[in-house]
């Protein structure tokens, strides 16, 4: 279970996304999580062998690590990434529980499903409407929500993004006030700015998709008043229900449509 | 996720470039990924373990290590080779909306064959020119810029044997000495070549797609 297998199960989470949805999906795998294995983890790796403190006192460089780095920033990074990948999942959940339910309806005979198969049910791709959209404008408003989080959490406990060279320690067992030298400073404050950069522009596109999503909510819900005030409203919730209907055979039951265009 | 889910990435994208494309992508997958995973790594995988200061002062070493490698090779090889991979992303996101655009128009009932459009090559014409052609431009300005950043940051391209440093906590000047010069040095200078035959890679398939544009053009006024 590491990174692959995460990659694996939001690649499926992929086809059901939007544009934006996809788009921030690249830019979370290839700059975040692939440069956080490739390249930051070697930066981070000898962080505790190579602090090293001007004092000869046993226990004392331990205590000032454990003091200024509660917790690494590689870690913190593992942990915002897999809580920002997670509300995809639920996405991925209610998808998978429609399919279950048009499954259920297949088996029974419904007549009023049009799929020929259960392999067709398996490939159809929903699009984002009434509680799937619920769903997805949720999971986007959590990631938001636990990029911001993790931003501040890190600012909190680095005061700051840079990392100094130097740090002056005074923690019990240490004699007095102490010098202590941080490993690769330099590097690891550029990975940090990095990874900060690139989180804030996940949190845009993850903002553009959210109006993305608010704006064809509204649009949808303006043309339906709009046809709402021509027709009847028993004949209308007919209607949209057929509209629907032929949205989802459209596309999905793409062999059948042949023959009928045919 | 590692070069090997990069490589699965771009993989798909191989179908739709040009022969120049599938060749430089080969160059870049052998010559410099491969490389750098499998050699490259391992000669800079004690860089800071053997760089050694003559002076007992502690803190000493870890501050001239830092003043005379602010970002080590590996990490800027491998941010080069993200960031020149990444453009190829774009004209693979342009043909996925391409044939995101037919299965739309074939649903609104015009006659295509599935199986063909899953299978079909797509020809780099109209905007697909445009967006192929800045990416290639991209990846030069890319490699042109990691390029430079690696001669103003080590001061060229040679390794040298022996660092003299000031920085504090260090007493007066330290005389610091780096882990397998040579070998690096070498390993520069070949990363450095390889990059330099990817940029002419990359610069004869954009003279080409501009040719094959220009002869289109002037066979449509003839």
């Amino acid at each position: 279970m590491d990174w692959g297998a995460l990659h694996t199960i939001l690649g499926g989470v992929n086809k059901h996304s939007t544009s934006i949805g996809k788009i921030w999906l690249t830019v979370l795998f290839i700059f975040r999580i692939m440069i956080l294995v490739v390249a930051a983890e070697r930066v981070w790796g000898d962080e505790q062998d190579d602090f090293v403190c001007n004092t000869l006192q046993p226990g004392c460089r331990n205590v000032c690590y454990d003091h200024f780095f509660p917790i690494s920033h590689i870690r913190l990074w593992a942990l915002q990434l897999i809580f920002v990948s997670t509300p995809a999942l639920l996405v991925a959940m209610h998808v998978a529980y429609r399919r279950h339910e048009k499954k259920r309806q297949f088996r029974k005979g419904d007549q009023k499903c049009e799929f020929k198969d259960i392999e067709e049910i398996r490939k159809q791709r929903f699009r984002i409407e009434g509680s799937l959209w619920w769903t997805y404008t949720g999971s986007i408003f959590f990631r938001l929500i636990f990029e911001a989080v993790f931003m501040y959490a890190f600012y909190f406990m680095y005061d700051g993004f840079r990392m100094p060279r130097l740090m002056k320690c005074n923690a019990w067992p240490c004699p007095n006030t102490v010098d202590c030298f941080v490993s690769r400073p330099t590097e690891k404050t550029v990975f940090t700015i990095f990874m900060i950069a690139v989180s804030s522009i996940c949190i845009l596109l993850n903002v553009a998709e959210l109006c993305y999503l608010l704006t064809k909510f509204f649009l949808r819900r303006s043309k339906k008043a709009g046809n709402s005030k021509q027709q009847p409203n028993h004949e209308n919730k007919e209607e949209t229900k057929q509209n629907e209907m032929n949205e989802l055979i459209s596309d999905s039951c793409q062999n059948t449509v042949i023959g009928f265009t045919s």
